[in-house]
């Protein structure tokens, strides 16, 4: 019962306050009435009795105002108060409020953004059940040989399978993509496919949204020819029917049963893949006869730890390396680590660089409210005069920060929502996750918090200046004080000073990595992607069983593609350089009897004037001709690398290389190396095979036309269509977009780099500009003395350029050790340079103590300009 | 002696205990305090309607609008349940302690 009393007594506070109040009031005024009454029964006048009466009762107002703020409640309307205070008074200096809500924007917008980034990327979790207990599986040869991360084979997962007790299930996934002409209404459509073993989904522990996994025996003869789709292209292609399982679809020309859907959110191995077909093993596989690439995901028994399954697998690969590859090791590695394996040095460089932005962000606001907050001290004293406590005067102090951050924050967040969707859009080829990126809710707890971070230590200078302040803050800071506040001036400069030491790691990471791309800018590729067009096709075996047909297919794409004007060569290669690798191992015959295996080398098949349309040259020899046929003796072209190591000071000519087990193809010609990995790398030589001798049912066409190539596009793609109508031609693009796209993270990463080193850069020469400039109209009086006692102008305003100067100083050696010590962040990014390169971190030095000087130099100049007849005079 | 010399919790035994034989409305309340008092202790509304907000808001006392001794609306106080037990119990608090105090006084 007393528990209802006391509720509806703090809901009618909540609610009813002016309910409450109005009940409050009508009493009191009859408490003074009865009073009054009183009064005049005792024999007084009206009017008398009416004043005895309020002397006696006192005043309404104060027992309204006791009563008020004992209510439950009060403090939350008295910060209410206070905000509203506080947003009065900003809403009258807009461009102080303006400059905070900018700096707030700026530094939690940055966070946000990259930190979606990050989590999407590499902290959400992975849509699998219990993606913690996966594992990958890879051979490595040793650090030494770059080679860390090799795709086992199906035999040996057989293998691991039988000797293993530490996995539940090991799922395999075809390295390369299987390519999948879908032929049905409208243009032909190629679709990536995935080839995976029939337990993958169970290991992975996903199961189809609508239909079945794979049958144990699925990919066994019977039971070939059954697919899983994907989310997205069951939605495109099939309008979302479910009855679509069980039915069964044109794929490369035969019938596939379609047994199950995928969830949206299953994305496997990348986003790429649409469809997944069982893997059909070659029995010669199984022997180790021929070698296919499997990507290996195990899932780990219940109760056995990640080191223990480690350790069982190191003592079996080491029994089994010992017949096979006696130097290999095997690597285990949780799947996630996996996936982001690439990306993880330019993310977190990002996040660093996006917190010290924020840092930044930060102390600029606390010398931005602590500079408002010192104006206001005479104001401070005048309130603390009247009877405010102390900390109400903090509470006030605060109250102004609060709406800049929640406005400021909620731009930010705005704003990094906006970043991030562009980002997404732009979409570097190989980011992996990117779909998952987005500014979700961890993201924005994340900017929350660091919300309040920023709030507590943007508050601390005007909290404790509120607090300082004493009566006679009033009389000194107007009067006639010659200096002011060494401990709050002091206060201020170490929060420039640490503003410039956090932008010296930032500048000193977009030095380098602009010197990198200026670097990559310059390095040769060994083919000239100006002026060239690729086009991707595909010939499948349904209609082009043998490769005889297939190669022959080309050459009719060919002759048709050349006979177009204006295209000068046309050449085919199974895979353009700069987007992806497709390694091999080698035998080379060094000279005769002795024979050197190559673990990798890039391997491309091509067709003779490959070499001519990307203009790489051909140092000896002769390419390809149409005699080089699938009966002609085999042959290879090397490039010069190989030649130069393998036959030192001798021709290559002549000599033998194979595949590692295969036949022997003899050298009859050395072309140029490129860059065929990436730009920044160039780990393997290469060599080339004619496509005639070894073929390929997915090319690519590259051309080059006399001016303008991509005009040519549109005659190419209708002669590649009018040899066969059914085959789908796809992803053309300019040879130079390809080179581009190669580069598009890198370039991505230095671009925001250099943003944040910019933006810290101009919140820094606020920073300073701002504390000196103040520093000058508080010492206006002093300068004023200084020159009347015979101080030069120059004297002055080296007074205040030196200011500004150890600022920048102090700030910038705290950061270039900060740099130094973070550089090792840099070691995956740099190109062409060393983490520490001198030349960036002098540059960046420079630049913020040149800045610095030019943010001093304003208010030195008005220093310099002081009369001290008008300065003295006026106080 | 000033009516704000009266420490918090005995103001409230006070209010309390004038209510509890029939509801009375504020200024009546401070009437019969003073009256019983001998004019001793004034309650000024000062203090007297943030206490009996306070003593509403913690359910000890409840009030409704009725029609005062000269047909005027006024705001009647009266003792909930829990409000004379929680008198019982302050008065037996008070009157230990006012006990203790005289013995202390008388012997020392």
């Amino acid at each position: 019962m007393r528990l209802f009393y006391r509720l509806a007594a703090l809901a009618r506070a909540l609610v009813g306050n002016a309910r409450v109040d109005a009940d409050l009031a009508e009493e009191l005024r009859f408490h003074v009435q009865r009073e009054t009454e009183a009064n005049i029964a005792r024999g007084l006048s009206p009017e008398r009795a009416y004043r005895q009466a309020r002397l006696t009762v006192g005043s309404v107002d104060a027992a309204l105002e006791t009563a008020r703020d004992q209510r439950p409640g009060s403090l939350f309307r008295q910060l209410g108060r206070d905000m509203r205070f506080g947003t009065r008074l900003l809403a009258k200096s807009p461009a102080f409020a303006l400059a905070g809500l900018t700096v707030v924007a700026l530094g939690i917008g940055a966070v946000a953004a990259i930190f979606s980034v990050v989590y999407g990327v590499m902290l959400r979790p992975l849509p699998f059940r219990d993606p913690g207990r996966l594992v990958s599986i890879w051979w490595s040869r040793g650090p030494s040989t770059g080679l860390t991360r090799m795709y086992p084979s199906a035999a040996d997962v057989i293998e691991w399978r039988q000797s293993t007790r530490a996995f539940a299930g090991i799922g395999l996934v075809r390295s390369s993509i299987q390519n999948m002409n879908l032929v049905g209404a409208g243009e032909p459509e190629r679709v990536a496919g995935a080839r995976v073993s029939s337990n993958l989904l169970p290991v992975l522990g996903v199961l189809p949204a609508i239909g079945r996994v794979f049958s144990p025996d699925a990919g066994q003869p019977g039971d070939e020819r059954v697919v899983i789709l994907s989310d997205a292209f069951w939605r495109r292609q099939f309008a979302g029917d479910p009855s679509i399982v069980g039915r069964s679809i044109q794929l490369n020309g035969a019938p596939y049963a379609v047994i199950g859907v995928m969830p949206p959110e299953f994305q496997y191995p990348s986003r790429d893949y649409q469809l997944w077909l069982p893997i059909v093993f070659n029995p010669r596989e199984l022997t180790r006869e021929l070698t296919e690439n499997y990507a290996v995901v195990a899932r780990l028994r219940p109760g056995v730890t990640f080191e223990q399954a480690d350790a069982e697998m190191q003592a079996i690969a080491k029994r089994h390396a010992a017949e096979v590859h006696p130097t290999w090791r095997v690597v285990l590695e949780p799947v996630l680590e996996n996936a982001v394996h690439d990306v993880r040095a330019p993310l977190d460089v990002l996040l660093a660089a996006s917190f010290c932005l924020l840092l930044i962000a930060c102390l600029n606001l606390s010398n931005l409210f602590g500079a408002r907050a010192a104006s206001r001290s005479a104001e401070y004293s005048l309130r603390l005069a009247l009877g405010a406590s102390r900390g109400r005067l903090v509470a006030q102090a605060i109250a102004e920060v609060v709406p800049i951050l929640a406005v400021g924050g909620a731009l930010g967040v705005a704003a990094a929502n906006v970043g991030v969707r562009a980002f997404v859009a732009a979409s570097p080829p190989g980011v992996p996750r990117l779909e998952s990126v987005a500014v979700n809710t961890p993201v924005i707890l994340l900017s929350l918090g660091m919300l309040v971070v920023t709030g507590l230590i943007a508050s601390l200078t005007p909290a404790i200046q509120a607090w300082r302040s004493d009566f006679t803050a009033m009389t000194k800071e107007g009067g006639r004080a010659v200096t002011t506040g060494r401990r709050r001036a002091d206060a201020r400069r170490l929060g420039v000073a640490l503003q410039i030491a956090f932008a010296v790691p930032l500048l000193v990471g977009a030095c380098l990595l602009i010197r990198s791309s200026l670097a990559l800018a310059g390095v040769e590729l060994g083919f000239d992607p100006h002026g060239v067009e690729s086009f991707h096709v595909a010939a499948p075996r349904s209609k082009y069983p043998t490769d005889a047909d297939v190669a022959a297919y080309y050459d009719r794409l060919l002759a048709r593609v050349r006979a177009i004007p204006g295209v000068t060569n046309a050449g085919m290669v199974n895979r353009l350089p700069l987007a992806g690798n497709q390694t091999m191992s080698i035998d080379v015959e060094r000279a005769p009897g002795s024979i050197v295996e190559i673990d990798a080398v890039d391997s491309r098949p091509v067709t003779p004037d490959y070499f001519a349309t990307l203009r790489i040259p051909l140092r000896a020899g002769r390419t390809f001709t149409s005699r080089d046929g699938a009966q002609a003796s085999p042959v290879v072209i090397v490039d010069e690398r190989l030649a130069r190591t393998m036959w030192p000071g001798q021709s290559a000519l002549g000599k033998r290389v194979r595949f590692t087990g295969g036949a022997w193809s003899t050298v009859i010609g050395v072309v140029g190396h490129i860059r065929a990995t990436s730009v920044d790398e160039d780990p393997r030589p290469q060599v080339y095979w004619s496509h005639h001798q070894v073929t390929q049912d997915r090319m690519v066409l590259v051309m080059r036309g006399g001016g303008s190539a991509a005009a040519l596009a549109e005659p190419v793609v209708d002669a590649i269509r009018s040899v066969d109508r059914d085959q789908p031609v796809y992803e053309v693009r300019g040879l130079e977009s390809v080179v581009a796209r190669s580069l598009v993270r890198r370039r991505l990463t230095t671009t925001l780099i250099s943003s944040f080193g910019a933006i810290a850069l101009i919140l820094a020469a606020v920073g300073i500009y701002g504390v000196v400039a103040y520093g000058v109209t508080q010492r206006r009086r002093e300068f004023g003395i200084r020159v009347a006692l015979g101080a030069t102008r120059g004297d002055v305003s080296r007074l205040v350029l030196r200011e500004g100067a150890s600022m920048a100083l102090i700030g910038s050696t705290a950061g270039l050790v900060a740099a130094f010590a973070l550089s090792g962040m840099m070691r995956n990014l740099v190109f062409g340079i060393a983490p520490r390169d001198v030349v960036s971190f002098f540059a960046a030095t420079l630049t913020l103590l040149a800045v610095a000087v030019v943010s001093s130099y304003v208010p030195a100049r008005r220093a310099s300009t002081i009369d001290p007849a008008v300065t003295l005079r006026a106080e | 002696m000033k009516p704000t010399d009266l420490v918090q919790g005995t103001l409230d035994l006070l209010i309390m205990r004038t209510i509890a034989a029939e509801p009375l409305h504020g200024w009546a309340i401070a009437q019969r305090i003073q009256l019983l008092s001998r004019d001793v202790l004034q309650v000024n509304q000062g203090s007297l309607y943030p206490a009996l907000q306070r003593l509403e808001r913690q359910g000890w006392v409840v009030a409704d609008w009725g029609t005062s001794e000269h047909n005027r609306r006024a705001r009647f106080y009266r003792l909930t349940a829990a409000g004379k037990r929680r008198l019982l119990v302050e008065r037996a608090d008070w009157d230990r302690l006012s006990a203790a105090i005289a013995l202390v006084l008388r012997n020392a």
